[in-house]
């Protein structure tokens, strides 16, 4: 840092590098001594599997490799999605940045390179033993792909802060972070299923795709010479793909920041100042009355307005999606489907849960008010439990529809799912932890760990009681027994407060 | 009379140290008190615990009559507590915010409505009392967690620093609601690092250091402890300072 001489750019951006550092450290450790040692034996794997690489953009190769390829540069796009609603609006410390004798244009450049290579990051991580394989045996042109790589950070950055923009102006700071936050994970998500897609649809319809595939009409797009596999050849060292995929993404990045300054100046300023969007007429609605009322719907309304929480949900929801695709595939249908709604709506709960309970931003408050402390902690779950029981329902009366025992089965499965779930989470609250989704990963490991096996129990219960087996009831024991050891291991709530 | 707050023989230890240490305080209806002390001398651990928000050691914290360990919902319903940083639910309006206080305490919804209204259009934040309280200002965060504190009309009141980040004005807004308060009945428990405002405004000050009562009473009674004639400030730093061993008259 002293080296670098203050305020350049890349001052600016060791800057930005200490802080990401720093933030993400503390958890870093063990993940980092993991991740080194799986990244030494992908090299061994490199060096073994990339002896004539020049072969995987040939032929009929291009085509798998190409498809790899996209699916890379959309998932840094989804990557750069995410990030750059951060970089751009939740960030605190623009208002000292751009109130410095820094040209705004060389922040938001910082922060852009910034975003790029953490969007890219994890695909350096897992191209580089491939490539450097492939260089230790000579094909130096391998190494083409670093820089390429680097260049698809900097226009999915670009892309994305574009996008970031334009649904700024569209919609207003506020909506647009919520629509932004959807679509990245409605990106990642989709990125995902698309790689899932062909578990996913039906026997015919795959039988179709690969008829498709070998006729003419497809070899136009699909064939070797298409330009679709143009960053495939850009990443294996072509030349002139490789210097197009450069200037592309260093052009576009330019482009971005330069052409969007103003806008991008507009836009942060817009985020930092009050949000004024009154509802006309909203202060003349009557208070509710009754503490149940008045914590249920304090609790569903900060629930609802939390962008981060809603599409953290929906992409926990998409991503349990191929599962029952796999399961509906295989003709198991009823059983697959139940747990697979136990899964996901579970899972739904347990996050909720954890935002009401221990994502009390005002824990002061509660405890200081004339109320029993556990009745509010209880109606705290109950609120968190709406939507993920909203979403059980329907299922609930197909089953009924089709036969009452296996309404009964779910309803039990699903009732004792959710209520492990939230029993879990309120036996380990910790209010005041952070109104953020990834700090429930740092505040209760165990209780986490508990909460997965007591849903994957009623979940295989409800799979096994379906189809007729008795082990569904081993699935109710590992379910109940859940709960029971978080109940043992729960901290003393009274440890500190009266 | 039963006095509005009464604390006798409070201990309460953190690891190895005691950051409160035989405390006694008693002070009257309609009292306005200051609770002065340098840095870490116990005063937010004692005013958390007389909120019901710390278990102490050992003592006993009485709130208009109710024990705070034995009768805890009884004390808190005639408390206010307003801490020195109070966290405000960001997603919520205001007027929600006042919704869901007026909730815990259990008010009447109508009169609790008239009154946030009352409140809110006292403080200056009626025109915007449907944003979400993300958009406000700090001063704007601290007014409304007073109008928080005063909704339910509490017998007693404690706060932490209650004019931290309040403009000129909005500061004496606030101090003149206080002394109407306390002439109302209502006692008040402040403590603060602004010296004049607990100069001008307290009829008691208490001087805390080390989790201990070094001295209270009347600015007279306090200028007579510590020989001198000058203001709260000199007598305090001579009263807190390393060298000086106090006890309470």
């Amino acid at each position: 840092m002293a080296r670098l001489r203050a305020p350049g750019w890349p001052w600016l951006l060791a800057h930005e590098l200490r802080l990401s550092w720093r933030s993400a450290k503390a958890s870093l450790v063990s993940f980092t001594v993991i991740v080194g040692i799986f990244w030494v034996l992908l090299h061994v794997a490199g060096w073994f599997l990339m002896r004539s690489p020049q072969h995987l953009v040939q032929g009929q190769a291009v085509v798998v490799t190409g498809l790899i390829t996209w699916f890379l540069l959309f998932f840094a796009l989804a990557t750069a999605f995410g990030l750059a609603v951060v970089a751009l609006f939740e960030r605190g410390d623009l208002d000292l940045l751009l109130s410095s004798p820094i040209p705004p244009r060389t922040v938001f450049a910082v922060r852009g390179l910034g975003v790029a290579l953490q969007s890219v990051g994890i695909l350096v991580l897992l191209w580089s033993p491939f490539a450097d394989g492939a260089a230790m045996h000579g094909h130096w042109r391998m190494l083409a792909g670093y820089p390429v790589l680097a260049a698809a950070g900097l226009g999915a950055t670009a892309l994305a802060f574009a996008a970031t923009l334009a649904l700024v102006r569209a919609f207003g700071v506020r909506r647009a972070k919520v629509i932004a936050q959807v679509l990245a994970a409605v990106v990642g998500a989709g990125i995902f299923l698309a790689s899932q897609a062909a578990n996913m649809v039906p026997g015919d319809w795959q039988r179709g795709l690969v008829a498709w595939m070998r006729s003419d009409a497809a070899k136009a797009w699909l064939g070797p010479e298409s330009a679709l596999w143009f960053p495939a050849r850009a990443m294996f060292g072509d030349p002139v793909a490789a210097i197009a995929m450069l200037a592309a993404g260093v052009g576009l990045f330019t482009a971005v920041i330069v052409l969007f300054e103003r806008r991008l100046l507009e836009g942060t300023r817009e985020s930092e100042g009050p949000i004024v969007r009154r509802r006309r007429g909203a202060g003349l609605r009557a208070f509710r009355s009754g503490l149940g009322t008045i914590v249920v719907v304090k609790e569903l309304r900060l629930l609802w307005r939390d962008p981060r929480l809603i599409s953290q949900t929906l992409l926990q929801v998409l991503y349990l999606f191929p599962l029952v695709f796999v399961g509906l595939r295989h003709g198991r249908t009823m059983e697959i489907l139940a747990a697979a709604v136990i899964l996901i709506t579970t899972t739904m709960a347990g996050n909720l849960a954890w935002m009401t309970v221990s994502g009390e931003e005002a824990p002061d408050l509660i405890g200081a008010a004339p109320v029993a402390k556990q009745g509010v902690l209880w109606l705290k779950v109950a609120a968190a439990l709406v939507a993920p029981v909203g979403l059980g329902i329907p299922f609930l009366v197909v089953y009924a529809m089709q036969s009452w025992s296996a309404a009964v089965i779910f309803t039990i499965c699903f009732a004792g799912a959710l209520t492990s779930s939230a029993v879990v989470q309120a036996w380990n609250a910790r209010p005041g932890s952070g109104r953020e989704l990834r700090k429930r990963m740092q505040s209760g490991k165990l209780a986490n760990l508990v909460e997965f096996v007591g849903t994957a129990g009623w979940a295989s219960a409800c799979f096994a009681l379906l189809h007729g087996t008795a082990w569904g009831l081993a699935g109710i024991a590992v379910g109940l027994a859940a709960p029971a050891l978080a109940w043992l291991r729960r901290p003393d709530p009274l440890a500190e407060a009266a | 009379m039963t006095a509005a707050l009464e604390i006798r023989g409070l201990r309460k230890h953190f690891g190895g140290n005691y950051a409160v240490d035989g405390l006694d305080l008693e002070i009257a209806q309609g009292e306005f008190h200051a609770l002065l002390g340098p840095n870490g001398a116990g005063k937010t651990t004692t005013l958390r615990i007389v909120a019901g928000l710390l278990r102490p050691d050992y003592g006993t914290v009485r709130v208009a009559g109710h024990d705070v360990s034995g009768d805890p919902l009884g004390a808190k319903r005639v408390l206010a507590y307003l801490p020195d940083e109070p966290l405000l639910y960001a997603k919520l309006t205001a007027l929600e915010y006042l919704e869901f206080v007026a909730g815990l305490w259990r008010l009447d919804a109508q009169a609790a409505h008239a009154r946030a209204r009352e409140l809110l259009e006292m403080l200056g934040l009626a025109e915007r009392m449907d944003e979400r309280v993300e958009g406000y200002s700090r001063g704007m965060r601290q007014k409304l967690a007073f109008a928080g504190a005063l909704i339910h009309e509490p017998r007693v009141m404690i706060l932490d620093e209650p004019l931290t980040g309040l403009d000129a004005a909005a500061a004496r807004q606030v101090k003149g609601i206080l002394a109407q308060r306390a002439r109302d009945g209502c006692a008040i428990v402040l403590t603060t690092h602004i010296l004049e405002i607990a100069e001008r405004l307290a009829e008691r000050i208490s001087i805390i250091r080390a989790g201990r009562i070094v001295a209270k009473g009347t600015m007279e009674e306090l200028r007579a402890l510590s020989g001198s004639r000058g203001t709260l400030e000199d007598i305090f730093l001579e009263l807190t300072s390393e060298d000086t061993a106090g006890g309470a008259p």
